[in-house]
Order: C-alpha cells, then sequence, then structure tokens
C-alpha cells in the first residue's frame, strides 16, 4: 500500500493549519534546544576560561567575586592582599607562576591589568601571537580582540568607562604612556579584550611604591631571565618603548622578586601549581595566614549548580511546553478527525484495510510533528547562536553553542512519543465502524 | 475498452439487521429471507428514505455485518471471511458510486480515479494508470484541476471512474443521481449503463427515482426493511 500521496495531498490541502501545528511545534522544542545547548556552552567556555588559573588567592570576602573578577575581569572592589604575600609566592615550592592581577584603568572598554609577565606566557607554556611580553615598565601587551596594533602608544584614563562624569571628561594620567609591544592569542575570554601592562606601571600611576627599592633599578637592569631570551629573539625591527623610558620611571625594573615593604597591596593573586598535590597544598596554605585561596573550577561549579537549577527550571517549562503543544495537536487532530470521519470511511467501503486508515492518519500527524521538531532544532540552533553573540557581545566569553547528543536525544524523545501519540487518532480510526462512518452521522 | 469481466451473482439469505435502541428495544432495519441477483443483471431498489435501502447496499458490500444470514457473491462468503479479507475483496470485486460522491477534494481527478490501486500496491502499475486515464477520458473530465472546482455531474463521472477503475463485477450505486440535475443525472445514468454492459458487472442501484429505476430490468422495493419484487399498494412507482 502507499498513503503516501493521500497524505501529502492532505496536508498540502490543509497547510494553513498544518503550518500552524509545525510552527507551534517547532517553537516548544526550540526553546528547548536553545536552554539545553546554550547552558552547556556557558558552562563549557566558563570552565575553559578558569583552566590557565589553578588557585585564585584573595582577601577572604567573596570567592565568587573574586572568581568572577580575574577570570572574567569583572570589576569589583577588592580588598587588597598585602604585598608580602605576592613576594612569599614567588619563592614557595611546588608554584610554577604567581601572578599578581591588579586592576584601576580603562583605554576605552579595555581594562588594563597589571600583572607580570609569568601571565602572559603562563608560566612559558604560552606563547604570544605577535611581538613578545612587556620587559620595561611602559611596555604593554594586548588581547587578541583589542583594537590597537604593535607600536602603538596609549595613555590610560581611570576608573570605569561606563562610569564616567556626566561632563563627557575622562581621568586621564597624565605623562605615563605605554607602548603596546605584543599581542595575545584568541582565548575565548574577558582576557582578550584586556590590556596587561606590568604590575609595577598600575602602581606607578597610582602613586605607590613598585615593589623594587629606588636604587635598585641599576641592579636589575636586567629583566627577567625568560624574558630576555625571548627578547634576544625578536626581530630588530621591533615596536620599541625606547623613547617612552626617557622619563625618571623608565629604568623601575619590573617583575619579580619585590621588596616585601616597597610592595603594594594587590586584589588578586592567581596560582599555577607544579601538580595537583601541590594545589591542594598551596590551597590549604594560603588559607592560613588571612588570605582565602580557591579553585575557580570548583567556586564555578557551585555557579553552575545555581545556575543548573534555573536550567531545570527552564528545561522542565520546555517539556512541558512541548507536552502543551502536543497535546494540543492531539486535540486539533481529534477535532479534524471527526470532520474527516466519513472520508476515512470512504476509503474502507473503497476496499482500503485497516491498516492503510492507520497509516494515512499517523502518517499526517507524524510529518507535521516531525517537521515541527526539525525546524525546532533549527531555531533552537540559531537561537542558542544568537544568544551566544549577544553574551559574546556583552562579557567576552567566548561561547560555541552547538547540537550536540542532549539536543538530539530530546528531538527523537519527542518524535517517540509523538509516534507514540499519533497512533492514538491512528488507532480510533482503525476501530470506527465504516457503515456508521459512511452515513456521515 | 477493458477486459470484459464477467458480473457475480449475489444469493443472500435470512439477512437480519437489527440497533438496540436507547429505550433497551430493538429497531430491524432489514429483514431479508432471500434476494438473489443474476449474473451481469441490473436490478434496482426502490424505497422511501429511511426503508433501509442504504443498509442493504453496505449489508451486501461487506461494510456492515448483520446480525445474521449470509451473502454470497458467486462463491464468496461474504461473512465467513475475516475484515482484512473483506476488504480486499471488496477492493476489486465491488465499484460504489455514493450519492455525495465521496471524492477527495485534495486530490487530482487522476489521483481520485487511482486511490484504490493505492490500497495494495506501492506503485501504480502502469495498465492502472492508463486505464484511470482511459476511464476519464470516458467520463470527459480532465485528468488534471482542481477536483473541488468541479461540476457535480463531473464529481459523479469521476466517482464513477473510480468504482469502474478495477473492472469489477459488482457495481452498487447509492442513489448515484439523487443530487444532480436531470441532464447530469441522464449523463451519469447514460455512463453506468453502458459501462456495465460493456464489462457484464452485476450492477445494483438503491434510488427513488423511478425514471433511473425504470431503466433496470428487475425492480425491487424495499419498506421497513423488507423487500418485495412489486411495487408496494399504495405507494408506488406511480410518478
Amino acid at each position: 500500500m502507499n498513503p503516501l500521496p493521500l497524505v501529502f495531498a492532505e496536508l498540502r490541502h490543509n497547510h494553513a493549519a498544518v503550518l500552524a501545528v509545525a510552527v507551534l511545534i517547532a517553537l516548544a522544542v526550540s526553546l528547548g534546544v536553545a536552554v539545553s545547548a546554550q547552558e552547556r556552552a556557558l558552562r563549557n567556555s566558563s570552565a575553559a576560561a578558569a583552566e590557565p588559573f589553578d588557585i585564585v588567592v584573595g582577601m577572604p570576602a567573596s570567592q565568587t567575586q573574586l572568581v568572577l573578577t580575574t577570570v572574567y575581569l569583572q570589576p569589583a572592589a577588592l580588598e587588597l592582599i598585602p604585598g608580602r604575600v605576592l613576594q612569599h609566592l614567588q619563592s614557595t615550592p611546588g608554584v610554577r607562576f604567581a601572578a599578581p592581577i591588579a586592576f584601576g584603568d580603562y583605554l576605552g572598554t579595555s581594562p588594563i591589568v597589571g600583572s607580570t609577565a609569568a601571565l602572559l606566557t603562563l608560566g612559558g607554556s604560552r606563547s604570544m601571537a605577535e611581538g613578545r611580553p612587556f620587559e620595561r615598565v611602559h611596555e604593554a601587551v594586548i588581547g587578541a580582540r583589542v583594537a590597537a596594533k604593535l607600536g602603538d602608544v596609549f595613555e590610560p584614563a581611570h576608573g570605569d568607562p561606563s562610569a564616567a562624569a556626566p561632563d563627557g571628561e575622562t581621568h586621564v594620567h597624565h605623562g605615563f604612556k605605554y607602548a603596546v609591544v605584543g599581542r595575545l592569542g584568541p582565548t575565548g575570554t574577558p582576557w582578550d579584550n584586556a590590556i596587561i601592562v606590568p604590575v609595577e606601571a598600575v602602581w606607578l600611576v597610582h602613586a605607590l611604591p613598585t615593589g623594587h627599592s629606588s636604587g635598585a633599578s641599576g641592579a636589575r637592569a636586567k629583566p627577567t631571565g625568560e624574558a630576555s631570551l625571548l627578547r634576544e629573539a625578536a626581530a630588530p625591527n621591533e615596536p620599541q618603548a625606547d623613547h617612552l623610558d626617557d622619563d625618571e620611571n623608565g629604568s623601575i625594573p619590573i617583575g619579580p622578586p619585590w621588596l616585601e615593604a616597597e610592595t603594594p597591596g594587590v586584589p588578586a593573586i592567581v596560582v599555577k601549581a607544579n601538580s595537583v598535590g601541590d594545589a591542594y597544598r598551596l590551597r590549604a596554605e594560603l588559607r592560613r595566614g588571612g588570605t582565602t585561596a580557591v579553585f575557580p573550577a570548583e567556586i564555578l561549579l557551585d555557579l553552575y549548580s545555581t545556575l543548573g537549577d534555573a536550567r531545570d527550571v527552564l528545561a522542565i517549562i520546555s517539556v512541558a511546553a512541548q507536552a502543551l503543544v502536543i497535546a494540543a495537536v492531539l486535540l486539533a487532530v481529534f477535532a479534524v478527525l471527526a470532520a474527516r470521519r466519513q472520508q476515512l470511511a470512504v476509503l474502507r467501503a473503497l476496499g482500503a484495510s485497516r491498516s492503510f486508515v492507520f497509516a494515512v492518519v499517523w502518517c499526517q500527524v507524524m510529518i507535521m510533528i516531525a517537521a515541527g521538531a526539525l525546524i525546532g532544532l533549527g531555531l533552537g540552533w540559531f537561537g542558542a547562536q544568537a544568544i551566544s553573540r549577544i553574551v559574546e557581545a556583552r562579557t567576552g566569553l567566548a561561547m560555541a553553542a552547538r547540537i550536540a547528543r542532549p539536543e538530539l536525544v530530546m528531538v527523537l524523545a519527542l518524535l517517540l512519543v509523538g509516534a507514540l501519540l499519533a497512533a492514538v487518532p491512528g488507532i480510533i480510526s482503525y476501530r470506527r465502524p465504516v457503515s456508521e462512518g459512511l452515513r456521515g452521522s | 475498452m477493458a477486459k470484459a469481466a464477467r458480473g457475480a451473482r449475489l444469493v443472500a439469505e435470512n439477512i437480519v439487521v437489527a440497533y438496540p435502541l436507547p429505550t433497551g428495544d430493538e429497531l430491524t432495519a432489514l429483514e431479508i429471507e432471500r434476494l438473489e441477483i443474476l449474473s451481469g443483471s441490473h436490478t434496482a431498489v426502490c424505497g422511501p428514505s429511511g426503508s433501509g435501502k442504504t443498509t442493504l447496499l453496505h449489508v451486501l458490500c461487506g461494510i456492515e455485518a448483520p446480525r445474521s444470514g449470509q451473502v454470497c457473491w458467486d462463491a464468496v462468503d461474504l461473512f465467513a471471511l475475516g475484515e482484512a479479507a473483506r476488504d480486499r475483496w471488496r477492493r476489486h470485486a465491488v465499484g460504489l458510486v455514493f450519492q455525495q460522491f465521496h471524492l477527495f477534494p485534495s486530490l487530482s481527478p487522476l489521483e481520485n480515479v487511482l486511490l484504490p490501486a493505492r490500497f495494495s500496491a506501492f506503485r501504480v502499475d502502469a495498465a492502472v494508470a492508463r486505464r484511470a486515464r482511459a476511464l476519464l477520458d470516458l467520463v470527459e473530465v480532465r485528468v488534471v484541476g482542481n477536483t473541488a472546482r468541479l461540476s457535480r455531474g463531473e464529481m459523479q463521472r469521476v466517482a464513477l471512474a473510480r468504482a469502474l477503475l478495477f473492472a469489477p463485477p459488482i457495481l452498487l450505486a447509492d442513489e448515484p443521481t439523487a443530487s444532480l440535475d436531470a441532464e447530469a443525472a441522464a449523463r451519469v445514468a447514460g455512463l453506468m449503463f453502458s459501462a456495465c454492459r460493456e464489462t457484464g458487472a452485476s450492477l445494483l442501484l438503491v434510488t427513488h427515482d423511478a425514471a433511473l429505476a425504470a431503466r433496470c430490468p428487475q425492480v425491487m422495493h424495499l419498506a421497513a426493511g423488507r423487500l418485495s419484487s412489486a411495487a408496494p399498494e399504495p405507494l408506488s412507482v406511480a410518478s
């Protein structure tokens, strides 16, 4: 038998109603797909963003805020960790690198983050996309998405630009300029929008001691060995900040070691441990003595469980929406079936088997559900992409929302349930007495 | 045009169709001791509305099982067959024409005629497709087009073509001309009789159209579910 010509003819004949039903199903499915795909994308990308940092050290306060500030560069007023902790960590066994993170200035919308060369290379495990790490206090390295090029010279403004004074005046730190000497590769995190400068520069700009005795400048004329190696490997016509070094600050050494007494506080320190065992030990140690230390991944897990609750609610809503839509579809099918009772009886009278009539009804319902589910899958993907773009634009967090197994399983489950439910009107038509239907009573 | 099919001989005996009433009583819709139709004959059953004409037709083509009795077309004892076998038999052995045509407006005239072929085969046989076109040609309806826009006469001609697709030995028609104007009715009736003559099919039509009935050699009358071969007095064929 071949019910398809009749099925397609009937679907075409009632295309407006069929389209409405398919769109209704598609919307319900797309909601579920988008929520599921987006939530996973958020989880994956935020975990990836936290990945380079084993431990984040801060003062005891909101641990979540500490992680959000360091991993996502979300501005917040954090209490400062005494400078001696930073210096102490430089020589603590098990530490691969410990880099400060100091905030304050902005260039346009790009936060200027004070740190050390170790953060740029993640302790030597990451190479620069362009140029080299900073070696002097006037040098800066930009994130992948910062709209500047090597050799650019800029002068930062203080504070968050979104909180700028109504007269449009920005507080320029007159006299302190940076030259861009390097660019990091894309990380898919808010760090892509950041400008990283030596932490000494941030201290200097804010009239703080720089961690190095003023007399030590000559003693530490050479930067860290690692940085100098890179320096020698660089091309001879690379951008230079030499002309900026002519002021009295130009000779200030950068990077560890610092003098404990001369080192200002920093809001956060990120630490990479040599091993997992070291990480646990370091965290325990850093939780003593007035500071706190967290595994960002762990804090994010807590966040996810909160997000997960919201996700679960949305998932339940989307499943409920799908169930309601399917119920509405079945109701519509029953209404149509009542009207088409005579037609189906005619099929039987003309010699169609009961299974033919069942197939005609089942196929029609199933095609509507399947079309809706497939359109919904596409719409859901599209929606997840759109949300990703918005989140990316707002936070700099790259989110790759993909349709993966959970979404496919969801759609398959819907199709399966749809297939079973579509059998109900099919069976009802199957069992209906022909003679009664034919009379149209 | 098509292979000449022999008609079939009907013997129906002791048919009782009864429905339970809400009051608990029963309504006897049909009570027929014996009805015999010779192979290839043309028979009309006349009777007023509610006399059981449609019920009789449904019993004779096996879509309504009587409470008791036997319907045999040639060697086929209809209600001894299973439902699936009865469907199969009806598909090929019976052509049905209804008062309200019962075409599918979503299908083209050609697809309407081919519909019975879809019940059994995935692909329509080329010979069957040719026959469908030839039948539409015979009844003078274009194969393509919007079935819903056809005139009533054209619709009934398409329905007749559909009934004749498999050149069935039996053609059953339920008030085939009742919803047509005189001209269209005459045309449909003419096509129906000539088709049956050509294939040798047995024709049984129920009607209250005396003129149509008069074209059949055998006319029976049905009143309150009972058959008589003569017109009951004084209800009659007087008109």
